[in-house]
């Protein structure tokens, strides 16, 4: 195996962005989206000029732990390129008006590595001076930010609940009370180990002698030690940081980038997490640690440390306690550079998980080229508004089927018209759109469930229409009003839902299942909703801003950004469109997006199974990373991923792969799909994209070519009269545009797409 | 005491009242014709009723649309209840009876008005959005203390509605057997102290 060398990571990561944004602008025309990047503007509609502060590879510095304007923690991983002929003892190292050469060593002919410290917040210079004197030799600017963040996700949601003295480490303490109104605590170090007769982690008794039961093991580099972990926990971006990895305390020093633990095979993993509802004004009591058909993305997963790879977490990353990807990937991105800064550049990084853990990988990926090297998705979910906007639609209809026409529709043109399996498919898909609804303890369709919160908001300080209408309000919007903006006449984060147009059954219509005076009685009564959820008479116009914000930021995944460049492994995780709203469309929908923003998703390979076998899918996974980072031939990232795809589409029928490309089908037209048939959701019943990504559709005049049976005048008269500024066309991008990758709410000045007034 | 009763008798007389047709206590000077809502096209034509006897015909408003299709109410949405309605009320409770006919004019359908009756504040619609041009039917209603019918242009453009009320019946509202027997024991007992007055007016003047 060999490994790409630091700087040509940064290099790549560099270009990775630029790289999106051409295709971006690839896409613009013939009915693709427009381009992103313009200057920002006040109504955040404008595009944003993309302007990176940036490792300039000829620069003979080179920042390794991060961009150099976004730094934090007043330290920063560097490397240093020695002038032609003068030895290392000819040069200091001048970091934030320090010398801080003694921190550097030469690690190969005529490179330095070192950890600077105590970089001032805002922005300095490090500095390659002669020892001799005379001009400096190379210089470089940092932007240091608090660790406590914000950097890139706007300003700090308030208010936010500390959790520290719920959190538990491994060995069942907990962390005490914060140190400060960031919910700060002093970093800690907790050993496990694992025992001869195996099992989960036990506490190690003593960092300085190693019990006699103490297992052995041999990681993927052919390393031998005590299979002993050191985990780390300490707090960045006001969340919970963790990592984990094999570490000897009776024999290794303290890790640095110059000594990393010897078991480490320089491979990072991500753990991300699960849920979304209440997922805001929270630190996080606990990590996202999940097991589940037959996989475990957690810290401690024995079999991941065991091969030697390091794990971080943080709890800001687990959409149970942030369900704001922005946030969510700055924590990951400070996380990283922690991580960076006291081990050393991993060779690579990957992020996995199941549901929220899908897009806590797949969003942050796309934000941040160059974050995770690979992504791994299970109970796929291309991100948390594609459960809002079609749980949105389905509410309507609920209300509609079941409040103001209850029994004028039977179940099975229910299902037709919603595009889900079944009547319990779609209601429960249905009940998800509780997330965007801030009006506590609503009654409406069983099962569900307004303004969720977590516990440890006090009910009292909740936003309540009549009882607080100051209150902070427990929605998915509200969690990103930083990106959304905020409506100044009510200080409520703008909404980006939108259903102007939208034939809701238009398929169902054109199959026979419903008549036209049906479709026409949806059509007309479906409605929309206002600021608090409220039902309305009118069909909801989106905010156009929070729309496009939504895209630009990624909380709507766009797949143009880092996406495009690395292996993007779906497995199904949860087959079950029967109930539960993980269902299949949603694994579709975010390939479609990929091959939609890039010509094709050759770099995104599905495997379907009920279950998909774990171990084969995650070595399938790691193989192809490892393949396309050792190729060292000509070619882009994208090339080489997909030049070096190990793995293709297929199913599993038990132990029996089947390969063959999957396709979003409820027929029995290919073997997978006979085994493992795929619903769709309602507005891809009405002729949507399976992207589902549009957030407001082009409209164009009704007519009677939508319409595949007879209609009369007098009904495309109605049909007109419902739709009078148009029906949907599908076949235009709408205003779809894609990620701003590298994309800033704030304060960072570098990519900033928009900050709240 | 005579008297009394003849009073009585012609309480209970009122409450019983009853009316064939527009007449009596229904005749057409009894109804309020209103429109509510507000046009935003052009060439507005707002609803209009006319009573004979026997017969009430209400066409609903219409006017041009603003552009394109947009509706012309303001507030409304095509087969919608909303509020661009033509209303003819009054304030009598009791027992309405009556046979309607709507024909709807609108290209789009009965969709685009509605029409139904207004029982006590609450409109209930007797069209059906969905079904045919021309429509008909029988209805009886008892309202507690106001009765009247509406057409809805739910977005006013693109034709209007008619609808036409004929054999048309009103009973008052009847007391309740308990009521009565309320003013039964009353005037019984109105009755025996009358007597008993009597009674000790002889009394004195033994």
């Amino acid at each position: 195996m060999s490994f790409i060398s630091p700087g040509r990571r940064w290099a790549a990561l560099c270009i990775a962005p630029l790289i999106a944004t051409a295709a971006l602008v690839g896409c613009g025309g013939g009915g693709g989206p427009s381009a992103s990047g313009a200057e920002a503007s006040p109504s955040g509609t404008g595009a944003t000029k993309v302007v990176l502060l940036e490792n300039d590879p000829s620069n003979p510095i080179q920042i390794l732990s991060s961009q150099p304007s976004l730094v934090s923690g007043g330290n920063a991983l560097v490397q240093v390129a020695l002038p032609a002929g003068t030895a290392a003892s000819g040069i200091r190292v001048v970091a934030g008006g320090s010398d801080q050469t003694s921190r550097f060593q030469q690690t190969s002919p005529g490179k330095l590595l070192g950890v600077v410290q105590g970089l001032p917040i805002g922005t300095s210079s490090i500095d390659v001076v002669p020892v001799a004197g005379g001009a400096t030799v190379a210089t470089v600017s940092v932007r240091n930010w608090p660790i406590e963040g914000p950097i890139v996700s706007g300003p700090h949601q308030t208010p936010f609940f500390c959790q520290t003295q719920q959190f538990m480490l491994p060995d069942g303490s907990t962390l005490g009370a914060a140190l400060d109104a960031n919910c700060s605590i002093a970093t800690r170090i907790t050993y496990m180990y694992r025992a001869t007769s195996g099992g989960a982690l036990k506490p190690l008794p003593s960092p300085s002698a190693l019990p006699a039961d103490v297992a052995t093991v041999t990681t993927t580099a052919g390393v031998t030690v005590p299979f002993v972990v050191r985990v780390e926990t300490g707090t960045v971006d006001r969340g919970i940081y963790q990592n984990a990895v094999l570490f000897d305390p009776t024999k290794e020093s303290a890790p640095t980038p110059l000594s990393p633990p010897k078991a480490w095979n320089r491979r990072l993993i991500a753990i991300e997490g699960f849920g979304c509802p209440a997922g805001w004004y929270t630190q996080g009591a606990a990590q996202g640690n999940l097991a589940i058909a037959g996989f475990d993305f957690s810290l401690l997963n024995v079999d991941r440390l065991a091969e030697g790879n390091a794990m971080f977490a943080n709890t800001l990353m687990h959409a149970s306690n942030n369900c704001n990807a922005v946030l969510e990937s700055e924590a990951a991105m400070m996380s990283k550079e922690a991580f960076i800064e006291e081990f050393g550049v991993p060779d690579f990084t990957v992020s996995a998980g199941c549901s929220g853990g899908s897009y806590g990988s797949a969003q942050p990926a796309d934000r941040i080229p160059g974050l995770f090297d690979g992504v791994m998705l299970l109970c796929t979910f291309p991100d948390p508004l594609s459960i809002a906007f079609s749980g949105s639609d389905g509410h309507l209809l609920t209300h509609l089927f079941f409040a103001t026409n209850a029994g004028v529709f039977s179940d099975a043109q229910i299902a037709a018209i919603t595009g889900y399996k079944s009547v319990r498919a779609f209601t429960d898909a249905a009940n998800q759109s509780g997330r965007t609804d801030p009006v506590p303890g609503r009654v409406d369709y069983p099962g569900y469930a307004s303004a969720p919160f977590n516990a440890i908001v006090p009910v009292g300080i909740r936003y309540d229409p009549i009882a607080n209408p100051t209150g902070i309000r427990g929605t998915v919007y509200d969690a990103g009003r930083n990106v959304y903006g905020i409506d100044p006449k009510t200080g409520f984060a703008l909404r980006p839902f939108d259903n102007v147009g939208v034939q809701y059954g238009l398929d169902a219509l054109n199959a026979g299942v419903i008549d036209v005076n049906q479709f026409i009685l949806i059509n007309s009564q479906v409605g929309g909703y206002d600021q608090d959820a409220n039902y309305v008479l009118g069909r909801t116009v989106g905010d156009p801003g929070a729309m496009l914000r939504a895209q630009q930021s990624g909380l709507q995944l766009g797949g143009n950004g880092g996406l495009a460049t690395i292996p993007v492994f779906d497995v199904s995780g949860i087959y079950n469109d029967d109930s539960g709203y993980h269902y299949q469309w949603f694994h579709f929908a975010l390939r479609d997006r990929m091959a939609q923003m890039n010509g094709n998703a050759d770099n995104h390979v599905m495997w379907r199974g009920n279950p998909v076998p774990a171990e084969p899918a995650w070595k399938a996974f790691i193989d192809w990373v490892v393949a396309y980072q050792a190729d060292s031939a000509p070619g882009t990232q994208r090339e080489k991923v997909i030049r070096n795809k190990t793995i293709q589409d297929g199913c599993w029928n038990g132990n029996t792969f089947i390969a063959e490309r999957q396709t979003l089908s409820s027929a029995p037209d290919t073997p997978c799909n006979a085994l493992f048939p795929s619903w769709r959701a309602p507005r891809l019943a009405a002729g949507g994209p399976v992207a589902a990504n549009i957030p407001k559709c082009d409209l164009k005049p009704v007519s009677t070519s939508d319409y595949k049976i007879s209609i009369t005048a007098q009904q495309l008269n109605a049909i007109r009269r419902i739709f009078f500024t148009g029906v949907c066309d599908w076949s235009k991008p709408g205003n779809l545009t894609g990620v701003v990758a590298n994309g800033s709410f704030g304060p960072s000045p570098e990519n900033l797409v928009f900050t709240n007034p | 005491m005579k008297s009394f009763a003849f009073a009585l008798l012609g309480l209970l007389g009122a409450a019983g009242a009853a009316a064939a047709d527009f007449t009596g206590p229904v005749a057409p000077a009894t109804w309020t014709i209103i429109n509510t809502g507000t046009l935003t096209g052009g060439s507005p034509t707002p609803g209009s009723a006319t009573f004979t006897t026997t017969q009430l015909t209400m066409i609903g408003a219409n006017s041009i649309s603003p552009g394109g299709d947009a509706p012309s109410c303001a507030g409304g949405f095509f087969q919608t209840l909303g509020p661009c309605q033509l209303q003819v009320t009054n304030n009598l409770p009791g027992t309405y009876s009556f046979s309607w006919s709507y024909l709807s004019s609108d290209t789009a359908g009965p969709g685009g008005d509605l029409f139904g009756v207004i029982v006590d504040s609450n409109r209930i619609q007797l069209s059906d959005p969905g079904g045919a041009l021309q429509q008909a039917g029988t209805r009886t209603f008892a309202a507690s203390s106001s009765f009247g019918w509406f057409i809805n242009c739910t977005d006013c453009i693109g034709g209007s509605a008619t609808s036409t009320i004929s054999q048309f019946t009103f009973a008052a509202a009847v007391p309740e057997p308990e009521t009565y027997a309320l003013l039964v024991a009353g005037g019984l007992g109105l009755a025996a102290r009358l007597r008993g007055k009597r009674r000790d007016l002889a009394l004195d003047r033994a």
